[in-house]
């Protein structure tokens, strides 16, 4: 047996050595076949044992929209606190995706909230209340204009307003006082009238409430020779309004008063101080009917 | 006795690897020697052939008295690209009546082949 041409040598085999089909698997080593030896775009899937791809053999963000299944991607895949507002669509999401009482003041924009948004349980403005208002009605205000919505009683309305005018008291001078010759002496008023507040001590009106006060006084003073008798009005122990009466004939008693209205701060304080020139000592009268009072409300 | 000198040739065959393809069969009353056979690669890479010789005699009074088998005058033998392979020269084969001759080869068509014998009748 000759050979004609060329003779089959030990030599290493080439590719021509080789018939086309003929190189089995068995003739393969085991990973023995590298990238190398697989030409671009051949491998397909049925080359791939199921669940055999591993995050180890895909690229970096290799996995694009096209290669998930619709529907595919649920909650497990998403780490925590990563889907931001980019990757949530316009109108997306609605009531049924907020948690029972989750939005907070701070997730409404300033001006948002409409009188069209509030239930009619809730003041709208849009009902007279065709009634009288009482104390237990509410009213609302911007409590210190601090921005703070509030309630408040419309009792507390007309304490503010002044309807009750309060701070008030009343008091009288209950038995004669002795007035000492040309003596500016103050005037007791033993019994209180009213004094709700407490405001009137020591035959004096400490309003523990700043503002403007109306107040009257009356002193009755008793016969006797001609004088002069006069009514002292004390803003903390300073005179402030200075009342004379006419010069009395003999036998004739004589009411001295003045009504007057000042400013005052919650711890000033207003006394009444009477005197008299007739030579010697003088009463003024007390008792449930002779006028020496000392009244006073707050106006505002 | 007459002798006839033959020549049997084929282009491409066998029409399908592993299934041997018939070259000649010897006719009845006739004996044939074989003188040669080229078996020529025409694929463009290496291949293998083998020749069988399929005979059908049986019973002769020789010492084993069996009957003949098919033999392989060849198997797997390798022909590289561009090349031929010479067999049966210098030494001869005989055939007997219904002997055959077939070849295959590994890749389908890739075998040329040519017999040169002569029949004794």
């Amino acid at each position: 047996m000759a050979y004609i041409g060329r003779t089959p040598t030990n030599a290493a085999l080439t590719a021509a050595d080789l018939a086309d089909g003929i190189v089995s698997t068995a003739k393969i080593a085991a990973d023995a076949v590298t990238d190398a030896k697989i030409a671009d775009d051949v491998v397909g899937t049925e080359h791939l044992t199921a669940n055999e791809v591993d995050t180890a053999a895909l690229k970096g963000d290799a996995v694009t929209g096209a290669e998930l299944a619709d529907n595919a991607v649920n909650s497990e895949h998403y780490t925590d606190g990563s889907i931001d507002n980019a990757h949530i669509a316009d109108d997306a999401i609605d009531s049924e995706h907020y948690a029972a009482g989750s939005i907070d003041t701070a997730h409404i924009a300033d001006g948002q909230i409409t009188t069209a948004k509030l239930a009619g349980a809730v003041f709208t403005g849009a009902t007279d209340i065709g009634a009288a208002i009482v104390d237990a009605d509410l009213f609302l205000m911007d409590d210190g204009a601090g921005g703070t919505i509030r309630k408040t009683t419309a009792a507390r309305l007309k304490t503010y307003a002044g309807g009750g005018n309060t701070p008030q008291f009343s008091a009288r001078s209950s038995t004669n006082q002795t007035i000492a010759n040309n003596t500016l002496t103050k005037v007791v008023f033993g019994t209180e009238v009213f004094d709700p507040q407490s405001v009137y001590a020591d035959n004096r009106f400490t309003p523990a409430v700043a503002g403007n006060y109306f107040m009257t006084t009356s002193i009755r003073f008793a016969d006797g020779a001609t004088y002069e008798p006069v009514v002292q009005v004390r803003l903390n122990g300073t005179n402030i309004y200075w009342v004379t009466g006419t010069i009395t004939p003999s036998s004739q008693y004589v009411n001295v008063g003045i009504g007057f209205a000042i400013t005052m701060d919650d711890n000033d304080y207003v006394e009444i101080y009477a005197r008299q020139n007739s030579g010697g000592n003088l009463a003024i009268h007390g008792g449930t009917d002779v006028g020496t009072v000392f009244n006073g409300f707050k106006i505002t | 006795m007459a002798n006839t000198f033959k020549v049997a040739t084929f282009a491409a065959e066998p029409a399908s690897a592993g299934t041997p393809y018939v070259m000649y069969t010897i006719a009845g009353s006739t004996t044939g020697v074989v003188l040669g056979l080229i078996l020529t690669n025409i694929h463009t890479s290496a291949v293998t052939a083998e020749v069988e010789l399929v005979s059908t005699t049986s019973n002769r009074s020789v010492a084993n008295n069996t009957a003949n088998g098919t033999s392989f005058l060849v198997k797997d033998v390798s022909i590289p690209a561009g090349s031929s392979l010479e067999i049966l020269s210098g030494g001869k084969v005989v055939l007997e009546t219904g002997d055959v001759l077939r070849i295959d080869c590994s890749v389908a068509d890739k075998l040329s082949g040519t017999l040169s014998l002569m029949e004794i009748t």
